[in-house]
């Protein structure tokens, strides 16, 4: 039997170092577009708001996810579920409708996805192993 | 299994770096279109534009494959916790990253495109393979 514990640990593990390198560049790149180009009142302010929001949730998220594989905790892990829907829009947010879309943005973006997608189904995965150990 | 993990910076370094030089080759494929002029003579003809341009988008394409090759066996777990393979990737994908951001910042010739090709993207690649095999055949 494929053992999907540990590849979601190491998902979670690499995301967290992923995310940290994204919401800096992220945030370096407000900085530049806001000096570069001209900006809506209120954008880059609301922008980098939801980056601080966004990296809350994240921390929140690996956190909960680590701990709930660590402990088996089937709570844990229904709610890093959860956590997973507002980081995903915040990350399609800055994919989509942010004021400027880089090419760099799509491609971060596009690749923290991609964590996301994967950790879904592996902490699913995770979930009905879970069960069926209890059952 | 955690303390591992956690006690090794070389793996997420490895990751990061990957990571690096894959954003910066699609980057590269996604805007190629200086890079291609500056390996013409100034009257280049379509046709030859197209052949110099088709050449560098396979190039590209390689080197995404090969690394697409070494994220699989880096993730499996096989060349996870192997640190001469780890030390031979991030020096060579880290100074892919480095040299492919000056390739389009300072738009280079596209012909020097198949040197970094060779040494960052190939060698790391042939690595992981030995290392697979070896780790495949020689412990049982």
């Amino acid at each position: 039997m494929f053992d999907c514990t540990f590849l979601f640990v190491v998902v979670l593990y690499l995301n967290s170092f992923y995310f940290g390198i994204f919401a800096v560049l992220e945030f370096a790149m407000c900085v530049t577009k806001s000096i570069a180009l001209p900006y809506p009142a209120g954008n880059i302010v609301s922008e980098l708001l939801l980056l601080l929001f966004l990296s809350g949730v994240e921390g929140a998220r690996i956190l909960l996810g680590l701990k709930g594989n660590l402990l088996q905790k089937t709570l844990f892990l229904v709610l890093f579920v959860i956590f997973t829907a507002p980081s995903t829009l915040g990350v399609v947010y800055y994919l989509v409708w942010q004021t400027y879309v880089l090419k760099i943005d799509m491609l971060l973006c596009a690749i923290q996805l991609t964590f996301y997608g994967l950790e879904f189904l592996l902490s699913l995965f995770c979930i009905a192993s879970l069960f069926r150990s209890i059952t | 299994m955690r303390m591992v993990l956690f006690s090794h910076g070389l793996v997420p370094t490895r990751f990061l770096i990957i990571l690096s030089h894959l954003s910066i080759a699609v980057l590269i494929l996604w805007s190629r279109d200086q890079n291609v002029k500056s390996c013409l003579s100034l009257d280049y003809t379509d046709e030859e534009y197209l052949l110099q341009d088709k050449e560098l988008v396979i190039g590209l394409s390689i080197a995404l494959g090969l690394l697409g090759f070494e994220l699989l066996g880096f993730l499996s777990g096989v060349t996870m916790f192997v640190p001469l393979t780890a030390m031979i990737s991030i020096a060579c994908h880290g100074s892919a990253s480095i040299l492919l951001t000056y390739f389009v910042l300072d738009e280079w010739d596209c012909h020097l495109y198949w040197w970094l090709f060779t040494f960052c993207s190939v060698l790391p690649a042939v690595t992981e393979a030995v290392t697979i095999l070896r780790s495949l055949f020689l412990k049982n």
